[in-house]
C-alpha cells in the first residue's frame, strides 16, 4: 500500500487514477494540476510515489521531476503521459523518473508499475 | 424582409437596393459595415488579415483591411454614395480559444488595422462589438443601417 | 514569407503518408480510450489560400474544438473538432455518464481536453519517432462555438503572411454510435520544410 501524489492538469485523468489506485489498496494523499503545484505538494506530503503527467501549464512534468529529484534524490516518480516519443521518454528517465506509462493506459499496467516500485 | 446577400471571407459587397449583407462565423475576421444613410447605400467587408505588403500587386483586395476598406468605399461611390457621409459599424476579431497564452492574435491585429484605416479615411466608427472569445455572425441591413450581431450561445445584439 | 510552398508530387505523397501515420496513431489512441472501433477516411493534405479552406470546412453549426499548439522541430497546431452532439456522446462513451445538459460541465470539458491532448500527443509521437524529431504539444484549450469561427481563428493563426495554410485533415467515425469528427494538423511553412528535408533524406534524395 503506497501513499501516492497524483499530478495531472486534467481533472478527469486525476479522477481516473485516484479511482484505479484507491480501489487497489493505495492511498491518494494529494493531487496537483501543474508541475509547480506538484513540487509544492511533494515538499508538503512526502508521498511514497508520484504519478506525473508531462504536458501541463506553468511548469511541465519533466521540469517538475528535476525539481523534486533535487529536493529528494530518493523520490519515486512515474511518468503518466501520452507523450511517449523516444526523445521524451529518455529525457524523463534521465531527469530521474523511474518508469513511464503511456496514455491511454490499461489499469493493470498502472498497478503493475506502482507495485514494482513499492 | 430585404433579401440576404452572403459576404464570404475575403469579400466585399455593396448594395443600394434594400439588402441584408451577411457574414457568417467571424472568428479572427472582422466585418466592417459602411453606411451612407442619406442615399441608403451600404457595404459589408469580411476582412481576413490586417495589412497587405504594399509593394506587391495584391491578389485579392478584399482580404486585407488596408485594401478592403478603400475597395468598399469605391463600390459605394459607384452606387451614388458620398464618402464624407459614411459611418462604420464593426464586429469580430475574437480570440476563439480564450485560454491560450497569446496576446498578438490575428483578431486583435485585424481590429487595430481596421481602426487605423477607417481613421485614415476619416470614417467614424459609431458602433462596435469586437474582441472577446465568441464567434459572431453579422447581418447588416442596408435600408436601416442596423447591424445585428448573432452568437451561438449569447443571443443577438443590435448595433 | 521567405519561401514559396511548391512541392512536387513525390513530396506531397510522402507528406500524405506521414500525415496518415500520425492520424492513424491518434485515432488508435481514441479507439483505446473508448473501447470501440474507430475508422478513418483517407487523410488529405492541402496547401491553399485560407479563405478556400475555411468556408468549405464549416458554417454556423455548433462544434467543440480542442486546440493543441506544437513546439519543437514542428511548430503549428493540432485540432480535434467534433459537432457538439458527437462531443457529448464521446464523453459518455469514455466516462459512462450521460450528458448533464446543453452546456458542458467542468468535467466534460476536462474529458474533451484530455482526449485532444492524448490524440495530439500520439499524432506527434508518430511523427517525431518516424522523422527523428522532437515535438512538444502544449496544454490543450477547448472552445465551443460556430465551426466557421473556430476554423477562422485556427487557420488564420497558422497561415503565413499571404494567407496560405497547410492542412492535414483526417475524418474519423465510430460506427456503433455515429460519433464523427476531424483531426487537423497545421504545421507552419518552416516546419513543413524540415519535414520534407527529413523525408527526402530517408528515401535517399538530396536536398
Amino acid at each position: 500500500m503506497a501513499k501516492i501524489l497524483v499530478v495531472d492538469d486534467a481533472a478527469f485523468m486525476r479522477m481516473m487514477l485516484k479511482n484505479i489506485l484507491g480501489k487497489n489498496g493505495h492511498q491518494i494523499v494529494g493531487e496537483a494540476q501543474n508541475g509547480a503545484e506538484g513540487v509544492e505538494k511533494y515538499r508538503e506530503l512526502r508521498p511514497d510515489v508520484v504519478t506525473m503527467d508531462i504536458i501541463m501549464p506553468e511548469v511541465n512534468g519533466i521540469e517538475a521531476v528535476k525539481k523534486i529529484m533535487s529536493i529528494d534524490p530518493e523520490a519515486k516518480i512515474v511518468m503518466v503521459s501520452a507523450l511517449g516519443q523516444e526523445a521524451m521518454v529518455k529525457e524523463a528517465l534521465e531527469a530521474g523518473a523511474r518508469d513511464f506509462i503511456v496514455k491511454p493506459f490499461k489499469e493493470s499496467k498502472v498497478l503493475e508499475v506502482i507495485e514494482k516500485l513499492c | 424582409m430585404p433579401p440576404v446577400i452572403v459576404v464570404d471571407i475575403a469579400d466585399v459587397k455593396a448594395a443600394t437596393e434594400p439588402a441584408r449583407l451577411v457574414s457568417i462565423g467571424l472568428g479572427s475576421c472582422v466585418g466592417v459595415a459602411l453606411f451612407d444613410s442619406k442615399k441608403k447605400v451600404g457595404s459589408l467587408a469580411h476582412i481576413m488579415l490586417p495589412f497587405s505588403r504594399g509593394s506587391e500587386p495584391v491578389d485579392n483586395r478584399a482580404k486585407y483591411a488596408d485594401t478592403a476598406i478603400p475597395l468598399a468605399i469605391e463600390k459605394m461611390e459607384k452606387l451614388g454614395a458620398n464618402r464624407s457621409r459614411l459611418i462604420a459599424k464593426i464586429a469580430g476579431g475574437a480570440k476563439m480559444f480564450s485560454f491560450i497564452p497569446k496576446d498578438d492574435y490575428i483578431g486583435r491585429k485585424n481590429v487595430h488595422a481596421v481602426r487605423e484605416v477607417l481613421r485614415r479615411e476619416d470614417i467614424r466608427i459609431v458602433a462596435e462589438d469586437t474582441g472577446g472569445s465568441v464567434g459572431r455572425t453579422v447581418e447588416f441591413d442596408t435600408s436601416s443601417g442596423t447591424m445585428l450581431v448573432k452568437t451561438a450561445r449569447l443571443g443577438v445584439r443590435k448595433l | 514569407m521567405a519561401r514559396q510552398l511548391i512541392l512536387n508530387e513525390l513530396e506531397m505523397d510522402m507528406l500524405r503518408e506521414v500525415g496518415s501515420i500520425g492520424a492513424s496513431h491518434a485515432t488508435n489512441s481514441l479507439a483505446e480510450m473508448t473501447g470501440t472501433k474507430v475508422s478513418i477516411e483517407v487523410p488529405a493534405l492541402e496547401i491553399r489560400p485560407v479563405e478556400q479552406l475555411i468556408s468549405r470546412e464549416g458554417g454556423e453549426e455548433l462544434v467543440a474544438g480542442v486546440y493543441v499548439e506544437l513546439e519543437g522541430d514542428v511548430n503549428g497546431v493540432i485540432v480535434l473538432m467534433l459537432d457538439i452532439a458527437s462531443a457529448l456522446q464521446l464523453v459518455e462513451q469514455i466516462t459512462g455518464m450521460p450528458p448533464a445538459g446543453e452546456e458542458l460541465t467542468e468535467m466534460e470539458v476536462s474529458v474533451l481536453q484530455e482526449v485532444g491532448n492524448i490524440m495530439a500527443s500520439h499524432f506527434s509521437n508518430a511523427l517525431a519517432d518516424f522523422l527523428g524529431m522532437k515535438i512538444m504539444p502544449m496544454p490543450p484549450a477547448l472552445a465551443v462555438d460556430m465551426a466557421a469561427a473556430l476554423l477562422d481563428f485556427i487557420m488564420l493563426e497558422q497561415a503565413c503572411k499571404t494567407g496560405d495554410a497547410i492542412l492535414f485533415k483526417t475524418r474519423f467515425i465510430f460506427q456503433p454510435r455515429q460519433i464523427s469528427g476531424n483531426i487537423f494538423l497545421m504545421p507552419d511553412p518552416e516546419s513543413l520544410d524540415r519535414i520534407v528535408t527529413m523525408l527526402r533524406e530517408k528515401v535517399g534524395l538530396g536536398a
